[in-house]
Parts: structure tokens; C-alpha cells; sequence
């Protein structure tokens, strides 16, 4: 088979050329060092090829003796294969934010967790005390309340209500029951509960006294409860300002 | 053939063998490209080359080979 190529070949333009054109028009480099009888060769600088020592050109890729390839020349090939690794790594790269968004939910999840645990903590921590137990119902129901309350508007805060009062009222009763113990003020019966209730709490009513008038047996009560109250020192005195009447009458 | 599955071992042994091959193929014509260029076309040294790059594709076609035989 015959090939028949009428363009100029690299071979065919290197020979008349200078030494310092394009490298397709440069002449042959490799088998012919340059001589003193050649001086536009011997002007051009040589290279060593690091292999087999062989004189190569300065943009000379390969040596055209052993084949090796010469670092120091300009390769595209090689800048084109870098480029193509270098996206390669960024798109293996690139998926990484979902796994920071996994993280993200979970870590948003734990934090609203938080409050439970807390919850968990308070329950464990209170043990068995009563009151402490009757506030946890009441937040329970208010925060039930309150999560419907979102969706139903101002009318879901009666339930709400209605569990604050039924706490008051079992606080009030567990108070009476316990009015026999011992650092307790005993036997005080306060005649103001008749008077209109301003504000309910875990450990009592206030009642408005405005315009009230004590009757002797209060005042009597408020003396005996005054006197306790000062009996008391330490824990027992701390203990007793939980069993105060709604109201002591100063004598 | 199932490509979920792979080795990730032998699927990282054909990747390497593919970008060898690859350079190893434009090396060649790199080689060929400057003799010609120069007018000093060594076929012994291009035929090196050319083994050297057999090699490789034989390696390759096998590991291939294994790689669509796994088949899960």
C-alpha cells in the first residue's frame, strides 16, 4: 500500500527553517548534535535526555532515541489530563453536602428532644413529691393545650384552664390533708375564703381583701399562726411559709 | 450486568489500568509524533512503547473481564 501525501511535511519545511520556529518546523535534533561547522544550530540550546543522555531540543516532548518523556517541555496532553482529574475530583467532591444535611437534621432533631429530656430529668428528679407532681400535670396539660391551641385559637386555652384550677383544687385539698404533720400551723381555717379569688397558684389562692373585714376568730387564727411563725427557726421555718392561710390578719 | 455491586477493589484497579492505558496510548503518539516531526523514526523504541502498552490493555481486558463475570 502506498501512501501519497502532497502537503509539506514537518521534514519537508524543517530543514530551511531557523532553529528558533515552532516546534513542527524545527529540524532534527536528536541524531545530529550541533557541530561547529553549523552555527545556527550550534546557537540553539540543548537538553540532555535524562534517560540516555541523547541531545533533545528544548520543547522536545520525547526523546526520539529512547522514547523517554521530557519534563520539562510544555505538554498539553499532560496539562489536558491534570484539567480532566482535577474536575473529576471536584464532582466525587461535590455530593458531600448531603451528608451534611443528614447531620443537620439529626443534630435539629436533638435539639428538639431537648425540652423531653428535660421533662424526663424533672420527673426523675422530683421522685415522689406530691406538688411536684401536680405542677408537672398542670405544664403537661397547659403545654397539651397549647400545641392545639395553635390550630383552635384563644378557645383551646379553657381546657388549659380548667386543669390549672383542677390542680389548685387537688394542691388545696393535698394542703388540708397534710395540715396534721408536724411543722405545720394547726388548725388555721381562714373565714377570708369567702372573699373573691384574684389569682389561683399551685400553693394557694389570692383573694381580693379589699373592703373586708376580719372576723375575731380570724384575727385570733392570724395571732396563733403569727406565733408559730415565729416559734420556727431553720427548715422548719421554711417548711411553714408553705402552709400559710391566704391571709393573716395583723393584729 | 449489576454495576451497584462491584468490587470497589478490582472497579479501583480498572480505573488505574484505564488512565495508564490512556496516557500510556497518547505517550505513544507523543513518541511517534516528535520522530516523525524530526525525520528519526525508531521503530524498535516504538515498538517498545507498544509492548509496554499491550501489556497494560491485556491487564485491562482481564480485569474487565472479571468485573462483568462478578455479576451480583
Amino acid at each position: 500500500m502506498t501512501f501519497t501525501d502532497d502537503r509539506p511535511t514537518a521534514r519537508a519545511v524543517a530543514a530551511p527553517q531557523p532553529a528558533t520556529g515552532p516546534p513542527h518546523t524545527r529540524p532534527l535534533a536528536a541524531t545530529e548534535p550541533p557541530t561547529a561547522a553549523d552555527p545556527a544550530r550550534a546557537a540553539t540550546r540543548w537538553e540532555q535526555c535524562d534517560q540516555c543522555q541523547s541531545p533533545v531540543d528544548q520543547a522536545q516532548r520525547y526523546c526520539v532515541v529512547c522514547g523517554t518523556n521530557q519534563r520539562r517541555a510544555d505538554d498539553p496532553v499532560t496539562r489536558f489530563f491534570v484539567a480532566a482529574r482535577r474536575s473529576r475530583t471536584a464532582v466525587a467532591v461535590a455530593p458531600a453536602p448531603t451528608g451534611r444535611t443528614v447531620s443537620t437534621t439529626v443534630a435539629a432533631l436533638l435539639i428538639a428532644l431537648l425540652p423531653v429530656a428535660a421533662g424526663i430529668g424533672i420527673v426523675v428528679g422530683r421522685g415522689s413529691a406530691d406538688s411536684g407532681d401536680q405542677v408537672i400535670e398542670a405544664l403537661k396539660a397547659v403545654r397539651g393545650t397549647q400545641t392545639a391551641g395553635a390550630a383552635t385559637g384563644a378557645a383551646a386555652m379553657a381546657p388549659a384552664d380548667e386543669a390549672l384550677a383542677a390542680t389548685n383544687a387537688d394542691a388545696d385539698a393535698a394542703k388540708k390533708a397534710k395540715a396534721s404533720d408536724g411543722g405545720k400551723v394547726e388548725g388555721i381555717d381562714t373565714s377570708t375564703e369567702q372573699a373573691p379569688i384574684l389569682a389561683s397558684g399551685p400553693t394557694g389562692n389570692a383573694r381580693k381583701l379589699e373592703d373586708t373585714k376580719p372576723t375575731k376568730k380570724d384575727i385570733e387564727e392570724s395571732k396563733k399562726a403569727v406565733d408559730q411563725i415565729n416559734s420556727r427557726k431553720g427548715k422548719e421555718y421554711i417548711d411553714q411559709q408553705r402552709d400559710l392561710p391566704d391571709s393573716i390578719v395583723i393584729p | 450486568m449489576s454495576t451497584a455491586a462491584q468490587d470497589p477493589d478490582l472497579v479501583g484497579r480498572r480505573d488505574r489500568l484505564t488512565e495508564r492505558f490512556t496516557l500510556g496510548q497518547a505517550e505513544l503518539g507523543g513518541i511517534f509524533y516528535e520522530m516523525a516531526i524530526r525525520d528519526h523514526v525508531r521503530l524498535d523504541v516504538l515498538m517498545r512503547k507498544a509492548a509496554a502498552l499491550q501489556r497494560v490493555d491485556a491487564e485491562l481486558t482481564e480485569v474487565q473481564r472479571e468485573l462483568d463475570g462478578a455479576g451480583w
